[in-house]
């Protein structure tokens, strides 16, 4: 009895393990920003998995617009939770997106890339 | 009786351990860690221009050589968030209603105004600040100014203030 209970455990990561280390994605934009303003920006998470997937943590890098206008003008707050996420399907977060009052002149109409990184589990 | 019950005890007790750490250790397994990432854009928008408007201020006290008085601002914020204005400096000749002669010796002139504090709302329009002791008049003025409305050209520096 034991013995079956063992294998019944190992039987989904045998399962996944076939199909290599796939990446959930992750994208998202805002716009309208200016010194001092806070917007929340609409991050959509697919679940490219065959398993419902319980999200833990999405962060974002914010990098440099142009010479004079550095990433840390935009602060992200991340996301920190348990989001369920179905099989095959996408759910949105959203993170407050704030712009520094200092910001450059530079940074008009200034366009950060952002490259988001995010944790989850399969369950 | 009680002897014969011993042994089975012990061995559903290690049974049960095992099945627990079996379970636990399942669990584990079962609820992997998956990574993922992407990429976006965060957008700036563009300022529009704090207007005057009428693309200049005017003295609102009775000016007389040797006198000075305060300057009216009326000012527009035409952006969608509020603005400070933190300076006003004079941007061209002084005029008057008076004419060539006034305006060819006014005698009056404008002291830059910096660390001011004045606030415009999101989209705020006409607006009035008065500038206290911003203009002053000297003993160079012209007859033809007694009576005069003066046209003083400035430039506004502002700054997002959300």
């Amino acid at each position: 009895m034991l013995v079956v209970l063992a294998m019944l455990a190992a039987l989904p990561a045998s399962v996944d393990a076939r199909r290599g280390p796939v990446k959930f994605r992750l994208s998202g934009s805002v716009e309208g920003l200016y010194p001092g303003a806070r917007r929340t920006m609409r991050v959509t998470v697919r679940n490219p998995f065959a398993r419902p997937m319980r999200l833990l943590s999405v962060q974002a890098a914010v990098g440099r617009a142009g010479r004079s206008c550095s990433g840390s003008n935009i602060a992200v707050r991340p996301f920190r939770g348990r989001l369920r996420i179905p099989a095959r399907r996408r759910r949105v977060v959203r993170l407050l997106v704030a712009m520094a009052p200092t910001a450059a002149e530079e940074c008009k109409r200034a366009r950060f890339p952002v490259r988001f990184r995010g944790r989850a589990v399969l369950r | 009786m009680w002897r014969s019950h011993r042994l089975p005890k012990k061995l559903l007790i290690i049974g049960a351990v095992l099945v627990i750490g079996t379970a636990i250790a399942g669990i584990a397994i079962g609820a992997w860690s998956v990574s993922g990432s992407g990429t976006g854009y965060a957008k700036a928008s563009t300022a529009s221009a704090v207007t005057l408007s009428d693309a200049s201020a005017s003295t609102t006290a009775d000016l007389y050589p040797g006198a000075s008085g305060a300057v009216k601002l009326k000012v527009s914020n035409p952006n969608p968030f509020p603005v400070r204005i933190t300076a006003v400096s004079g941007n061209g000749a002084i005029t008057s209603d008076k004419g060539a002669s006034c305006d060819a010796s006014t005698g009056v002139s404008f002291a830059n105004q910096s660390s001011l504090t004045l606030d415009l709302l999101a989209n705020e329009t006409n607006k009035v600040f008065t500038l206290a002791g911003a203009v002053s008049m000297s003993n160079a003025s012209d007859n033809a100014c007694q009576g005069a409305v003066f046209s003083v050209p400035v430039s506004v520096t502002a700054i997002s203030n959300a």
